[in-house]
């Protein structure tokens, strides 16, 4: 691997981590609000409290994959513009994104995209129509299925080429 | 409300909808419709080499940089209610998005004149 290359594995590396820690703060910050919920351990009381409000966890996953995405964009930025300064450069990083663990990342990046997507759709609708409460919870599984389903469909043509 | 956090609103509600068509569009192109490794900087010249594309990108960019810095604002605001702490953590994030506008500002510009 080039310097470039490692410089930007580190990077990428360093960002996963802070998105899994944030991710982690956030559920944590979603369960102490609630002292219905406030016993057991906080991995135990995800479970329990999901059955609950199923709203919440969105919400919690919004932010959650906002960061995500961002986080990424942190790096993107820098990735492309090594283009102005050189081509060749750009090409050696570049070379990184084919590679099979890069996929998985993108399959990963892109189901992150697709929820915020459809749940940010959601919300923006519930900000300029009146929904009742029902159906803005038939409107969240109907996000959930379009990312699961668009996600899946994507991940096996960006997988395709490392698999085959 | 305070007037700052209407305008938050606002914008993280009108970039939402610009961004759904931009960024996911951007993704299916880089990723679906060309397998991300024929993306190179051939691809990338060729891309730019349209003004289409270059006022794609910095829409998306900018966009993307003001959706971001209004949530994330927002969340601080959540987060470190004490003014201080507040202030610097408000501060860094307005650096931060300043500094990647500045630097894709520039990419593109430099791309776009080239």
């Amino acid at each position: 691997m080039s310097a470039l290359q490692v410089v930007f594995v580190a990077a990428l590396t360093a960002l996963l981590l802070g998105v899994v820690l944030f991710s982690a703060f956030t559920v944590r910050a979603a369960l102490v609000v609630r002292p219905t919920t406030a016993r057991g351990s906080w991995l135990v009381r995800i479970g329990r409290a999901s059955n609950r409000d199923v709203q919440r966890w969105a919400f919690v996953a919004h932010r959650a994959t906002g960061v995500a995405v961002f986080a990424f964009l942190l790096l993107h930025v820098f990735d492309v513009a090594l283009f102005t300064l050189s081509p060749a450069r750009f090409d050696d990083v570049h070379e990184l994104y084919g590679t099979a663990p890069m996929r998985v990342f993108e399959c990963l990046l892109f189901f992150a995209i697709l929820f915020h997507t459809f749940n940010g759709l959601r919300l923006v609708l519930l900000d300029v129509a009146e929904i009742r409460l029902s159906t803005a919870r038939r409107l969240l599984h109907v996000a959930v299925a379009l990312t699961a389903v668009a996600g899946t469909a994507a991940s096996v043509v960006i997988l395709k080429p490392v698999v085959a | 409300m305070t007037q700052p956090r209407i305008v938050a609103f606002l914008v993280m509600r009108t970039t939402a909808v610009v961004l759904a068509v931009l960024v996911v569009g951007h993704f299916a192109v880089t990723h679906l419709v060309n397998d991300v490794a024929e993306t190179g900087s051939s691809f990338v010249m060729q891309r730019w080499s349209s003004a289409l594309w270059l006022a794609w990108d910095w829409t998306m960019l900018a966009a993307a940089l003001a959706h971001a810095g209004a949530g994330i604002w927002l969340m601080i605001d959540e987060q470190a209610p004490a003014t201080r702490p507040r202030r610097l953590y408000h501060a860094a994030l307005v650096v931060t998005i300043g500094v990647l506008l500045a630097v894709g500002t520039a990419a593109l510009t430099i791309a776009g004149t080239r």
